[in-house]
């Protein structure tokens, strides 16, 4: 079957929207030609493949593609930055009043009559108003004595240890950590030094804390790809790696590794990464869903739910593993379709039906509990808890504002919400909290008891769940000056009362975020900034350790944090602030004591 | 839970409100470069592509509030870049003309080289995207947009507030225009490979 010149024309860009991000440098048509048809299905590679043999004005779009492509790339190159540094950047768009709808003056002038009526009515001829059963009324967290703000000089007891980057340069991502916390993948872009030639590759590297070696994983392939969407750990320490068509398992710095691809019919990509370590993993190829298997080493198409285009579609993975949800927009678009899916079979157990707004991406949820599964959209704060019924199936109760006992006019001071699990008394809650002139007003709500207690707490309250997970409610400090005094509230004990804590180390910063995370003992901080990286006991805030980033020539400005999977070290990405072109960046291992 | 030092903008959009000082500092973190590039591709000149980018940004947090979690925050931000932009060319427009009404009778017409004819001049290797600026714009933006950022047709569509077909239009249009404008051309030999 023949197809029109405009035909063949989409499909070329049907074929690069699936098949390329970026383009190599110097990309040939030929190379495009094979790339594009391979991303197509069958029966339109079929197609297209023939009118291309028939039409050489048609080839030469394809030739057209590869060549615009490449000279983007020479023209601006993907490493072009603009002088301004981020820091000033933020500055400039930071202080940003949101926008209003503007209103008509007599609408303003009708609200603020209604207004005064209402207050009026409330106080005159309404009873005055009792708590709704299982809401508390405000309670100011009794503060426990603050330790005294000390100078930095309580570093000076410490011994003064300098970090050596494992890795820098330009175009050095931030790594994942590998299940058991001893090792690191990540990746860099560079050219070929092959003359004549100026392609970008990939490489995979693994760095090795135990030895302090790096070694190559794979590759390099052709073109830009990143751990963080490329490369999945495994629970048995070997990571699977997809880029471009190709599937690779390896176990780091011990083999080179073994093609998958042969395993699947179709090519896959990873479908929604959630960097947990498991036997299985979920792909997504074109017609199915794929269940990949590491103990057994086989791979089989989940029957039933159509990948969608794009990546609209998230997977979230029960507490124990032994069961998944591919959340997608629903068929016919009018809501949301929540496919549940048993892991040990690969066989669809449940498939719900969410009403919803019209969205283009699936639902987030989180599978709190195994038998409880919090839906959400992301920014909005009404939700729908999903319980396992003992009969089969899964009820649906709505979960909004008024669950927490929230009145909609306050959600104009909505700061943060988020949930806690404590898995070991099988409760969960749900925290919301609102701005207020001093601080915030904490709302959170109990599943075991089913009651929503509300606490007044300071601003930079950090709070603290029944596992050692955090929230922080802080402002960034762009004074010159940064106090960073930082209170502590603990979910799960809030009869502990609120810490004050003083953190020592990090004033006089290049970037003016302070980057926090808890060890899950809850009695230990870890901070991070260009001036360095602290240890911090959480009940007195007094310095543990501190290591300095060394080993740069250039200034250091936003500083990340990842804590490895078994909290025996930290692993630190550091933005330079490089003269030259290009994204730089330098990689550290902290050793925590 | 999580934590924020290496979350993305859609994720901390779930726990902070559009107002949050940690969404700024997070959406320069990550489209610095990225909105700066597109600036740079759709203005041809770095000062203005810094400019354009800071405006970018300064508009980004003030109507953070009209983004919509999770529906594609990359596709959001370069709308907001490429409206930056044509304001930013008409401004330029406006004052070239002002400076020619300006210069008339003082200068010889005919004296000065046309910005288009310079960048004709340049090496072979980077005319192609000097004869996209020829292009009428709606062409020219689907081009640099598809073309020059690899974005898909559904994103080009989203940010340039078409629908897919009519973006495959302006892609086809653009692509039989670039063609006769190469067949004018004696420097390029785009079909050398086939």
């Amino acid at each position: 079957m023949t197809i029109s010149h405009r035909k063949a024309f989409e499909l070329l860009h049907r074929g690069l929207d699936l098949c390329l991000q970026y383009a190599p440098v110097n990309l040939q048509p030929a190379v495009l030609r094979k790339q594009v048809l391979s991303a197509l299905d069958p029966v339109a590679r079929q197609r297209l493949d023939a009118h291309w043999e028939q039409c050489p004005a048609c080839r030469g779009d394809l030739a057209l593609s590869a060549r615009l492509r490449t000279e983007a790339l020479e023209r601006w190159p993907l490493t072009a930055r603009p002088a301004r540094s981020q820091a000033s950047l933020v500055e400039a768009a930071s202080g940003q009043k949101p926008a209003r709808n503007m209103l008509q003056l007599w609408q303003v002038t009708l609200q603020v009559v209604a207004l005064l009526a209402l207050v009026w009515i409330l106080g005159n001829l309404l009873p005055q108003p009792e708590p709704a059963p299982g809401i508390t009324l405000p309670a100011t967290v009794p503060a426990v004595e603050a330790t005294q703000p000390t100078p930095d000089a309580r570093l000076d007891a410490l011994p003064q240890v300098v970090l050596t980057p494992f890795a820098q340069g330009r175009d050095v991502d931030n790594g994942l950590w590998s299940p058991d916390g001893r090792y690191v993948v990540f990746g860099q872009r560079v050219q070929s030094t092959e003359p004549g030639t100026d392609r970008t590759f990939t490489t995979f590297q693994v760095y090795d804390s135990h030895s302090g070696q790096s070694c190559p994983l794979g590759g390099p392939w052709l073109g830009n790809f990143f751990p963080g969407s490329q490369a999945i750990w495994l629970a048995d320490g070997r990571i699977l790696l997809l880029a471009g068509s190709e599937v690779l398992l390896a176990r780091p710095c011990v083999d080179g590794g073994e093609t998958l691809t042969a395993l699947f019919t179709e090519p896959v990509r990873p479908a929604m990464l959630t960097h947990f370590a498991r036997a299985q993993v979920v792909l997504s190829g074109q017609e199915s869903f794929w269940l990949y298997d590491s103990s057994t080493g086989q791979a089989q198409p989940i029957p039933g739910p159509r990948p969608s285009p794009g990546d609209t579609d998230r997977i979230f993975w029960s507490p124990s593993g032994k069961a998944f949800a591919i959340n997608q927009v629903a068929p016919d678009r009018a809501g949301w379709q929540i496919t549940l899916v048993e892991a040990g079979t690969g066989q669809v157990t449940d498939s719900l039906q969410i009403p919803a707004e019209a969205s283009d991406y699936g639902p987030w949820l989180e599978w709190l509990l195994e038998d409880v599964i919090y839906v959400f959209r992301p920014g909005g704060l009404d939700g729908l808890v999903l319980e396992r019924q003992a009969t089969g199936g899964w009820s649906q109760t709505h979960f909004g504002m008024e669950t927490l006992g929230l009145d909609a006019a306050l959600m104009a001071n909505h700061q943060s919400h988020g949930t806690y699990v404590d898995r070991v008394n099988g409760i969960f809650y749900v925290a919301v909290a609102l701005r207020e002139p001093d601080g915030y007003q904490l709302y959170v709500y109990s599943s075991g008891t089913g009651q929503t207690e509300i606490y007044e707490l300071p601003p930079d309250t950090l709070v603290i769940d029944p596992q050692g997970g955090s929230l922080p409610y802080y402002q960034p400090d762009f004074s010159e000056s940064p106090t960073d005094t930082w209170h502590i509230f603990r979910v799960g004990d809030p009869d502990a009362g609120l810490q004050t804590i003083h953190v020592d180390g990090h004033r006089g910063r290049n970037y003016p975020l302070l980057n926090v995370a808890w060890l899950p003992d809850t009695e230990r901080l870890v901070f991070a900034s260009s001036q360095g990286i602290s240890l911090i006991d959480a009940a007195s805030g007094a310095p543990l350790a501190f290591w300095r980033l060394g080993g740069v020539d250039e200034r250091i400005g936003h500083v990340g944090l990842e804590l490895s999977p078994d909290y025996s070290r930290v692993l630190v990405y550091a933005v330079i602030e490089s003269q030259q072109m290009g994204g730089h960046s330098a990689l550290y291992v902290v050793e925590l004591p | 839970m999580m934590n924020t030092s290496m979350a993305g903008i859609d994720e901390l959009l779930r726990l902070h409100p559009p107002t949050h000082p940690v969404l700024v500092e997070v959406m320069v973190r990550d489209y610095r470069v990225a909105v700066f590039r597109l600036a740079l591709s759709l203005l041809a000149d770095p000062d203005d592509a810094e400019d354009a980018t800071q405006e970018t940004f300064i508009k980004a947090a003030r109507y953070l509030a009209r983004y919509r979690a999770g529906t594609n925050f990359r596709a959001w931000i370069f709308k907001i870049t490429v409206n930056t932009c044509r304001s930013l060319l008409r401004k330029r427009a406006a004052r070239a003309n002002l400076q020619r009404m300006l210069n008339m009778g003082t200068t010889q017409s005919g004296g000065q080289v046309e910005p288009e004819q310079l960048a004709t001049q340049r090496d072979a290797r980077t005319q192609l995207w000097d004869l996209v600026r020829r292009l009428p714009e709606k062409q020219r933006l689907v081009l640099i947009l598809h073309q020059g950022h690899d974005l898909p047709i559904a994103e080009v569509a989203q940010i340039t507030g078409a629908n897919p077909k009519t973006v495959y239009s302006r892609l086809y249009a653009a692509y039989q225009a670039l063609r006769g404008m190469i067949q004018q051309s004696i420097h390029l030999n785009l079909f050398e490979n086939e």
